[in-house]
C-alpha cells in the first residue's frame, strides 16, 4: 500500500536516514573554507591597500622635499651672487674713488703754480685732465647705479622662485602621489565621515573634511599645515624678503671712522675727499648718491625650511565576493522572523526579505597614510661670523648678513655615509 | 521466486555500508580542492604585499640611478625570489597643469620661474611582478604553480595570466645625477632669463666693472 506514495513513506524514513550526512558535513566545511579564504584575501587586500596608500604619501613628501630643496638652494645661490656681487662692486668704487683722489693729487702738482690756479679754466689740456676726474667720479656713480639694477634683477628672480616653488612642489607631490597608487582624497576623505573631526595630533587633521567641498580637482596629497594657513611660500619654502642690516646690503648707515675698521668706512673716508674735489672742479656726485643715500639700501631672501606632513589615500571598496551585503555578515541588520506552518515547524525564526542588509555594507576599509618630510639645511640666510674674507684665510671681519658660502639645503638621502631615512 | 543470489544482493542493495566512504571521498576532495585553491590565492595575496613593497623600494633605487638586481632577494623567500621580476625603469612625466600656471602668473611668478620646473622633473616608475606567465606555468616544476599543471580529462589548457600573477608599481621622484638638489650656484642660471643676467654680470660687466664680474665669475666657478 505504501508503495503506491514512495514520497511519504520517504519523508517518514528522513528522521532515521543517516545517509549523505557526511556530504553534507564536507560541503559545509568546503564553504566555511571558501569564507574563510575570501576574508584572508579581504585581510590581504586592505593590508595591500594600507601599503600603497603610504607608498603614494611617502613619494608625495619626498617630491615636496626635493623641490623644496631645489628652490632654497636656488635662492641661497642667488643670495651669494648678489653678496659677492656687491662686494665686487664695493670694491669697484672704491678704487674708482681713490683713483680720482690720486689724479686729482697729481693734477695738483702739475698746477702748483700759483698762476696756472688764477687762470683757470684751464688749458684744454687741463680741461681733459678735470673731465678724466669727473669720469672717474661718475664711474663710482654709475657702478653704484649699477649694482642697484643688478640687485633689482636678481631679488625679481628670487620672488619669482619664492612664488613658483611651492606650487611646483605641490603638483608634482600630487602627481608622483598619483603615480603610486593614490586614489583622490576627494574620494577617501568621505569615507571617514566624521571621524577625522575630533582627531588630533597632526595640524589641520580636524578640518581635514574642508577639502572634498573646497577644491574641485582631484588631490591625490595634500600638506596638512595648508589646513591651519593658506599660505604657499610659509608652507614649503619659509622664505622672505628682508633688509639687510650690515655691509655690503646696506652701507648708508655704517658710521664714520667706526673700530674695527670696515670696508665700508675705508671707502667712505675716500668718498668723501673724492666728492669734495669733484666738487671743486664744478661736479657733484649726488647725481648718482649723496651722502644720506650711499651705498645702497639692498635686500636678500632669508628663511628657515619647515617641515611638511602630507597626506594620502585609498579608497574602500566593496568585500571580494561581495558578501559584505549579506545579512548574516552584517551586524548592524535585523533578522526577522517568518511563520510558516510546516511539519509541525510552527513560529521557527528564519530570514525574510533580500538577503542583502540594509545597514553599513561590510567592506575592506578606506585608508590615510600620513608623511612627514623636513629639508634639513641651515637657513637659507643667516646672520654669521663667516665672510668671504674669512673664508679666503684674508683677514677677519665683523659679522655679516650672509654666509658667503653656499649653505646646502640637501635631502636625508644625500648626506654621505647615512642611511636612507623616510619619516612617517 | 526464491533466488539466494538476488535474495544476497538485494540485500547488499539496501546495505549502507561503504556510503560513508563514497561520500567521505567526494567531501575530501572538494576540501582539498577548497583548500588548495585557497592557499593559492593566500600565497598570491601574501606576495602582492610584498610586490608593493618592493615596488616602492626599487623604485627609489631607480630614481638615484642604482641597480634594483637586489630588489627580489631582499622581499622574497627562498625559491620565490626566482619567481620575482622588477621591470625595467619607467619615466613618468610630471607636468604643470594651465589653471596653475596661471596661479603662479598671477601671483607674479613669472614664465621664467616655471622654466625651473621643467627641468628633472620627472618620477622614476618601478613595476615588480611576482609569478608567471600561463605559458610558463607548463613548463614549470615551481611549487604551487606545478600544481596548476594536472589535468582531469576534458580539462582545457589554463589560461589565466592574472590568475598567475601579481603586480604593483610605484613612481618615485628623480633624484639620480651628481646634483639632485640643485646645490650648485650656476644652477641659477638654469631658465633664459637667469642665464642672461648671469651672462649680463658677468661678461659685460667685465669691461665696465671688471672687479664685481670677475668676483662672480670666480664664485660660479668655483660652487
Amino acid at each position: 500500500m505504501n508503495d503506491f506514495f514512495p514520497f511519504e513513506r520517504r519523508v517518514k524514513q528522513l528522521p532515521q536516514d543517516e545517509g549523505g550526512s557526511v556530504l553534507l558535513l564536507s560541503g559545509m566545511m568546503a564553504f566555511l573554507v571558501a569564507i574563510l579564504g575570501i576574508f584572508i584575501v579581504d585581510t590581504s587586500q586592505a593590508v595591500y591597500k594600507r601599503i600603497i596608500a603610504q607608498n603614494a604619501v611617502d613619494a608625495a613628501a619626498e617630491t615636496s622635499a626635493l623641490w623644496q630643496a631645489r628652490g632654497l638652494n636656488l635662492l641661497q645661490s642667488w643670495n651669494n651672487i648678489h653678496y659677492v656681487y656687491n662686494v665686487g662692486i664695493y670694491a669697484q668704487e672704491w678704487y674708482y674713488l681713490a683713483y680720482c683722489l690720486k689724479v686729482d693729487s697729481d693734477f695738483a702738482k702739475e698746477v702748483s703754480d700759483a698762476a696756472k690756479i688764477i687762470t683757470l679754466p684751464r688749458v684744454p689740456g687741463d680741461i681733459r685732465q678735470t673731465q678724466r676726474d669727473c669720469d672717474t667720479c661718475n664711474k663710482a656713480g654709475q657702478a653704484n647705479d649699477r649694482q642697484s639694477a643688478v640687485a633689482t634683477d636678481i631679488l625679481q628672480q628670487q620672488n619669482e622662485i619664492a612664488t613658483a616653488f611651492p606650487y611646483i612642489a605641490l603638483v608634482y607631490a600630487n602627481q608622483v602621489a598619483q603615480a603610486s597608487g593614490g586614489d583622490p582624497l576627494n574620494s577617501v576623505l568621505p569615507q571617514y565621515g566624521n571621524q577625522l573631526q575630533g582627531a588630533s595630533g597632526i595640524p589641520g587633521l580636524g578640518v581635514v573634511t574642508a577639502i572634498p567641498g573646497a577644491i574641485p580637482v582631484p588631490i591625490y596629497a595634500f600638506p596638512m599645515q595648508l589646513l591651519t594657513t593658506l599660505n604657499m611660500n610659509q608652507v614649503f619654502l619659509n622664505v622672505h624678503e628682508v633688509s639687510g642690516e650690515h655691509w655690503p646690503w646696506k652701507t648708508d648707515q655704517i658710521p664714520f671712522f667706526t673700530v674695527p675698521v670696515y670696508q665700508a668706512t675705508v671707502l667712505t673716508v675716500f668718498w668723501l675727499p673724492a666728492a669734495a674735489i669733484c666738487a671743486l672742479h664744478g661736479h657733484s656726485l649726488s647725481d648718482h648718491f649723496s651722502t644720506s643715500k650711499w651705498g645702497w639700501k639692498d635686500s636678500y631672501y632669508r628663511g628657515y625650511p619647515g617641515y611638511n606632513t602630507w597626506m594620502a589615500g585609498k579608497t574602500n571598496q566593496t568585500e571580494l565576493a561581495g558578501l559584505g551585503t549579506l545579512r548574516w555578515l552584517n551586524g548592524q541588520s535585523q533578522t526577522a522572523t517568518v511563520h510558516y506552518a510546516f511539519m509541525d515547524q510552527d513560529n521557527m525564526p528564519m530570514y525574510e526579505g533580500s538577503v542583502n542588509g540594509t545597514g553599513p555594507e561590510m567592506m575592506v576599509p578606506a585608508f590615510l597614510a600620513f608623511a612627514s618630510s623636513q629639508v634639513e639645511g641651515t637657513g637659507v640666510v643667516a646672520k654669521d661670523t663667516g665672510n668671504i674674507f674669512d673664508q679666503y684665510n684674508v683677514f677677519s671681519l665683523p659679522p655679516v648678513d650672509s654666509l658667503p658660502k653656499l649653505i646646502s639645503v640637501f635631502l636625508p638621502s644625500t648626506i654621505a655615509g647615512t642611511d636612507w631615512l623616510i619619516l612617517h | 521466486m526464491d533466488i539466494p543470489a538476488l535474495k544476497h544482493g538485494s540485500t547488499r542493495w539496501n546495505n549502507q555500508s561503504g556510503q560513508i566512504l563514497a561520500e567521505a571521498c567526494i567531501g575530501l576532495a572538494l576540501l582539498v580542492f577548497v583548500w588548495i585553491l585557497i592557499s593559492f590565492v593566500a600565497y598570491l595575496s601574501n606576495n602582492r604585499i610584498r610586490t608593493a613593497m618592493a615596488a616602492r623600494d626599487a623604485a627609489w633605487l631607480q630614481a638615484k640611478g642604482l641597480s634594483t638586481a637586489s630588489v627580489p632577494s631582499a622581499f622574497f623567500y627562498g625559491d620565490d625570489v626566482q619567481l620575482a621580476k622588477v621591470m625595467p625603469a619607467q619615466q613618468v612625466s610630471l607636468s604643470m597643469p594651465a589653471v596653475v600656471q596661471g596661479i603662479i602668473l598671477a601671483q607674479g611668478g613669472g614664465l621664467d620661474s616655471m622654466a625651473y620646473g621643467m627641468q628633472d622633473n620627472y618620477a622614476s616608475d618601478a613595476t615588480v611582478t611576482f609569478g608567471m606567465t600561463a605559458s610558463e606555468v607548463k613548463s614549470t616544476t615551481t611549487f604551487p604553480f606545478n600544481l596548476l599543471n594536472v589535468q582531469v580529462p576534458f580539462m582545457a589548457d589554463l589560461d589565466m595570466d592574472n590568475f598567475l600573477s601579481v603586480t604593483s608599481s610605484c613612481a618615485w621622484p628623480g633624484e639620480d645625477g651628481a646634483d639632485p638638489t640643485w646645490s650648485k650656484a650656476r644652477d641659477v642660471a638654469r631658465t633664459p632669463l637667469s642665464a642672461a643676467l648671469i651672462l649680463a654680470v658677468t661678461i659685460q660687466d667685465l669691461s665696465t666693472y671688471p672687479i664685481p664680474a670677475l668676483a662672480v665669475a670666480a664664485y660660479l666657478a668655483a660652487n
